[in-house]
């Protein structure tokens, strides 16, 4: 597809230096995939007791060092593996508590500019039916998100196109913000907007954070400079590996303060792209305060239509690879929020969820309007990909809390300054998992009472009343009794009808 | 590279001293939208109460668990800190 001269212009005016050799080292950024390398070399045949020592630092919710998640990386014993996803599992309740927090995504516009060679959006891909939500059609998408469904949170995704540029984004936000709908009980709102779009200028960021973004997520697809540039034609505004590389810098400059990083696994190699995402973790870390990444996705390649090089790729991850990769990035980096999506399939869902997940998607639909048409079958045509589990949302909620799982919607953080260096300090005492759990009972509350069936409300009131008790035998450790009594205050209140309580 | 403190250090200041001689934690926010993003000041200690959200003007706010606790004198020197920072 060729493109137009207003497309053309409109990508030259992207990409702008000066807000990326701002924050370089001179000549180089901040990923040395040479040093990589050679950490993962010399880190190799790692001995049991320091591996152990590694895993007593991860639960003092300490970031690893470059060597550390090497070795971690480099482990090939299996018992030591097990151990391995037992303590990912004990970092992540220590720091979240048991919760899972649920979201969506709405695909908003599938227009792009770039070439992506994985991509079902991919510019050349001429079979893609392309279409770009109206506000209106966005406020259709969000009455049935927020009201048939009950999400309170949402991750709206766009391609890199001048039809969905900073403003269109700024607009979708405030439309998505402004849907009150009605429900049985109470009502239904989206509570955080989340947004998934291509790296922009610090204005155009600042035009988001104004109407209120809940987080910026930026995956980087790969950290390996040689394929990244391969996969990323040249041409296109995406080749260009350092504006997207620096674009949380200046996100956090800009003043959103909640920033997302991922990489697409199976691009490369799998242990070279969890030391990538480290070494940005880390970046931020130092750059701002100890703000590191507030979550890290990790999705893996899935057949997209007219995407060559997914047929093509020598790195798809086993599922046994996936299972430690997930694992590692929970001990490697305690604090972040791991986030695994329906791309995966129900069954790897249950097999990660206990290794360190923090969030997951439900009832997806990635079609463009394909909540509001009421469409259940995918079409590759209108997708980017094929999702693996296409569960609604009270399916999984069922089998979270069969798990043993509270589902959360809480949103409270950032509408309650939660945000930056603040919660990352309550993210590595461990007193924002406190939070969690009193804020996971008043949500679930919320939406067993406003959308649950009846089989799944059974047992999410079994789960409630676990996690009341549970808040209660912490009394007065890790709550006050002024606290509990409080807790059952908004709980009762939330049952009269009350919403949107929160700790 | 993070928030400019020197511009919040009155505020800091002061959430410092209400913090010792309280034992109350004041966060000073900014409201851009349904976002309160935190600017500075001092946790509570293990209070995990309910937050109180105080719009102080149009750009900032006060998040707090105790602001109800505050003698009133304490709170309007507080207020007026943070109004300051709005008129700039």
């Amino acid at each position: 597809m060729v493109l137009s001269v207003k497309e053309k212009k409109w990508m030259d005016s992207v990409i702008k230096e000066e807000e990326v050799r701002r924050y370089m080292d001179g000549e180089y950024d901040f990923i040395d995939d040479e040093e990589i390398w050679s950490k993962l070399l010399s880190n190799r045949s790692p001995d049991k007791k320091r591996i152990e020592d590694i895993l007593q630092k991860s639960l003092a919710i300490e970031t690893l060092t470059p060597d550390e998640t090497a070795a971690l990386l480099n482990v090939e014993d299996p018992e030591l593996w097990d151990e391995i996803f037992r303590v990912a599992g004990e970092v992540k309740k220590k720091v979240y508590d048991n919760r899972i927090v649920t979201f969506a995504p709405l695909y908003c516009s599938n227009y792009c500019v770039n070439n992506c060679l994985y991509c079902g959006f991919r510019r050349e891909n001429l079979r893609e039916k392309r279409r770009k939500l109206s506000l209106e059609e966005v406020k259709e998408e969000t009455k049935v998100l927020a009201g048939e469904i009950g999400h309170k949170r949402l991750i709206v995704v766009y391609g890199e196109h001048p039809l969905s540029d900073a403003r269109y984004i700024a607009d979708t936000i405030e439309a998505i913000y402004s849907v009150k709908v009605p429900t049985r009980n109470g009502f239904g709102q989206i509570r955080r907007v989340n947004v998934n779009a291509a790296p922009m200028s610090i204005d155009n960021l600042r035009l988001l954070r104004d109407v209120g973004i809940g987080t910026y997520q930026v995956f980087q697809e790969t950290y390996s400079h040689e394929l990244y540039a391969k996969v990323h034609p040249e041409g296109t505004i995406k080749h260009d590996y350092r504006w997207r590389l620096y674009c949380m810098h200046r996100a956090l400059e800009a003043g959103i303060d909640d920033v997302a990083i991922g990489v697409l696994f199976g691009l490369y190699d799998w242990r070279f792209e969890v030391m990538g995402l480290l070494y940005h973790a880390r970046e931020l870390e130092k750059r701002f305060d100890g703000i590191g990444p507030h979550t890290i996705s990790f999705p893996r390649l899935m057949p997209a239509a007219e995407a060559p090089f997914v047929q093509e790729t020598r790195y798809k991850v086993s599922d046994e690879d996936f299972k430690r990769l997930v694992a590692v990035l929970r001990l490697a980096v305690p604090y972040t929020g791991l986030i695994l999506t329906a791309r995966e399939t129900a069954d790897i869902r249950r097999q990660l969820i206990p290794l360190g997940i923090t969030q997951t998607d439900a009832s997806t639909k990635i079609g463009i309007g394909a909540y509001s048409e009421n469409y259940d079958e995918q079409e590759i045509e209108r997708q980017q990909f094929i999702i693996g589990d296409p569960r609604s949302l009270d399916e999984v909620i069922r089998e979270l809390a069969e798990m043993g799982y509270i589902t959360s919607f809480c949103t409270a953080g950032y509408r309650c300054g939660r945000t930056g260096d603040r919660i990352m300090k309550l993210l590595r005492s461990g007193k924002e998992g406190r939070f969690c759990k009193l804020n996971a009972i008043l949500t679930f509350r919320e939406w067993l009472d406003d959308f649950a069936s009846e089989q799944t409300r059974h047992i999410g009131e079994q789960i409630i009343e676990k996690e009341i008790e549970e808040v209660k035998m912490q009394v007065p450790e890790n709550y006050s009794e002024t606290v509990f009594n409080e807790l059952l205050k908004y709980y009762e209140r939330i049952k009269n009808g009350e919403r949107d309580l929160y700790f | 590279m993070g928030k400019e403190t020197s511009t919040f250090r009155e505020f800091s200041e002061l959430a410092f001293e209400i913090k010792r001689k309280y034992g109350i934690g004041l966060q000073l926010v900014e409201i851009i939208g349904s976002r309160w993003s935190f600017v500075a000041g001092e946790e509570d200690e293990e209070s995990f109460l309910p937050p109180e959200r105080i719009r102080v003007a149009k750009r900032f706010g006060i998040v707090s668990a105790c602001w109800s606790r505050l003698p009133d004198f304490e709170k309007e020197r507080i207020l007026t800190v943070v109004k300051r920072y709005d008129e700039r």
